[in-house]
């Protein structure tokens, strides 16, 4: 079959651009982890997901990225059982569009299969799918954030996971008040399960979900354009690592944009952007849909300069850039013609880097959360959770929230 | 309020902590698995003339409202004992359906960990008692906030511990995600 490749999707990334049988997940053999003293984290023989994926040429110079999309889904729907096919391709309902979360559930949070209940194939038809309905950098950053969740596996199996100081009886000695895991946790780049709600079209409507752990995108369809890439969660832990020497750190990008925000305020803009309220995760997190505060708090965009509004801009599309190029720029154009309603707002410090540090872009239509938050299996670090919504469009507004 | 004497009724309420403190474990590791971001457990045990509350907060959460500084020890729950007492009974308060209010009391403080399948982290325990001036238990509303006051993305699961160990989740206190204000829970004890 010929394909053709995609673009490279990052430096960090070592793209394998023969070998069309590439996927490859981690926790295979070979892979080793370690940690030193400050926190570094190093990995050995890691496969990065999706890392070789190719555009098949029948998919390739479609007109528009929808025509692309549907192209990828009906070509991961063939490569299907019925039994499969029944349990990925699902009636487009609110039910099953709001059956996401960024917590390690597996099947009881989610529907559609895991990576793991799908041939090698099958798997690399399910990232070629998720790739196209992507940026490049978009599928960088979830793949790596998939990667993450190996990363974990392994520091519990190397015994490296954080435990927490002494026993509360051990008088002085004391013990910090977070989170650090020593239980192992079925996280597994392959645990990400992927759905399709309604018949791929370039006309009608219908839904991609792909998600686990830190992870849940859902992209609608309609008129055979991408109507709404959000609810959009992801976050990450670690928040960076090396492997084989290349050095991953997949939304530091989209943090810096938000430190970056911050910063170009005075002193009498942070006050006024700064919340009484405290966020030790993401307000709108899964099963929140809907329940925007009804309130908007914070600065108003419209009362800074020329710069500090194209620096907010930059930071909105650190989070809708990740989305396939051409819908991107649609959506970008729309948040900017309402950027002087938008308002943005912190709480904690504005260098996002301690646990319940936290910032908020509420618009018209958008809504991103950014928070870091004390590390589950690294309990010395934080680590981020994020979500970007849109106040009008979530789910393509299919449904009644 | 029934004629028990004093020393039975200490010896029933010594069980009934004790009841509740199993249970506490037991209950915490369920809570866990449904929601990895540390939450605070609250369970109710009814004993003679009072409801006994065994409530556990993540002191990561705590700290938030209650700056306790880094680590955390028993020690410091003991030096900011009654900061931490005055600060939940401030935000514990309990009602008969006719608007009768009940007296709160926190009775012990101690830290301890929760070590469930999504991490180990630190818990203060709070014992505290809520009792009705005339000593009847009756169903009740509980408006509890702590944390949850500032920490609008904070909830917390509640469970009631009746008879015979059978113990039932009464549901969720947590911010309106659109008020950010918490709503008082009507606790059945029937």
């Amino acid at each position: 079959m010929t394909m053709t490749r995609f673009l490279p999707v990052s430096a960090a990334a070592t793209l394998v651009l023969s070998g069309l049988s590439a996927i490859a997940f981690a926790q295979s053999s070979g892979t080793r982890i370690s940690m030193s003293d400050d926190g570094a984290i190093a990995v050995t023989g890691l496969t990065q997901p999706g890392t070789g994926l190719a555009l098949p040429k029948a998919c390739a110079g479609l007109d528009t990225p929808a025509q692309t999309v549907v192209c990828m889904a009906d070509r991961f729907l063939a490569t299907l059982s019925d039994d499969q096919r029944g349990k990925i391709q699902l009636p487009m309902t609110a039910e099953n569009a709001a059956a996401w979360s960024n917590l390690p559930c597996g099947s009881n949070c989610r529907v559609g299969l895991a990576l793991t209940d799908l041939t090698e194939t099958q798997q690399e038809a399910a990232l070629g799918l998720v790739r196209v309905a992507s940026s490049a950098g978009g599928f960088d950053e979830l793949t790596q954030v998939m990667m993450a969740d190996d990363i974990l596996t392994l520091a519990q199996e190397a015994g490296i996971a954080t435990v927490n100081g002494p026993p509360p009886n051990a008088g002085g000695q004391g013990m910090q008040g977070r989170p650090g895991g020593r239980l192992r946790l079925a996280y597994s780049s392959e645990a990400y399960f992927i759905a399709i709600l309604g018949d791929p079209s370039t006309s009608e409507a219908w839904q991609l979900q792909f998600g686990g752990h830190h992870l849940a995108t859902l992209h609608t369809y309609s008129g055979g354009q991408e109507t709404s890439a959000t609810p959009n969660f992801i976050g990450v832990e670690p928040k960076v690592w090396t492997n084989d020497g290349a050095f991953y750190s997949p939304l530091t990008d989209d943090r810096d944009a938000m430190v970056a925000m911050l910063a170009s305020l005075t002193a009498d803009q942070q006050a006024g952007a700064k919340l009484d309220t405290v966020f030790s995760d993401v307000l709108l997190g899964p099963g929140k849909d809907g329940r925007f505060p009804a309130k908007k708090l914070g600065l108003r965009v419209g009362d800074l300069s020329a710069d500090q509004k194209a620096v907010v801009l930059q930071a909105i599309r650190s989070w809708v850039g990740d989305t396939a190029d051409t819908p991107a720029e649609r959506i970008m154009a729309d948040y900017a013609a309402e950027l002087d309603e938008t308002y943005i707002a912190f709480s904690g410090g504005t260098s996002l880097d301690r646990h319940a540090d936290y910032v908020r872009i509420d618009g018209p239509r958008v809504w991103i959360e950014f928070v870091c938050q004390d590390g589950v299996i690294f309990g010395d670090y934080i680590h981020y959770h994020t979500i970007w919504r849109d106040h009008e469009r979530d789910y393509g507004a299919i449904y009644d929230f | 309020m029934s004629a028990t004497t004093g020393r039975s009724m200490t010896s029933d309420r010594l069980g009934v902590w004790a009841r509740c403190a199993a249970l506490v474990l037991a209950l915490c590791s369920v809570a866990a698995q449904a929601h990895p971001v540390p939450e605070t457990t609250v369970i109710l045990c009814p004993v003679t003339g009072l409801v006994a509350a065994e409530v556990s907060i993540p002191i990561s959460e705590l700290a938030l409202v209650l700056p306790l500084g880094r680590p955390v020890s028993a020690r410091t729950i003991e030096e900011r004992s009654d900061e931490i007492r005055a600060y939940l009974r401030a935000h514990t308060r309990a009602s008969s359906a006719d608007g009768i209010v009940w007296r709160t009391k926190v009775t012990g403080l101690d830290l301890s960990e929760s070590d469930g399948p999504h991490g180990r982290y630190a818990v203060l325990n709070a014992h505290i008692t809520l009792s009705p001036p005339d000593g009847k238990v009756t169903s009740f509303t509980l408006d509890y906030d702590a944390v949850m006051e500032r920490v609008v993305t904070h909830r917390t699961e509640v469970f009631f511990a009746g008879s015979h160990d059978r113990r039932q989740r009464i549901g969720i206190i947590a911010p309106d995600p659109q008020t950010l204000q918490t709503a008082p829970l009507f606790v059945p004890t029937n």
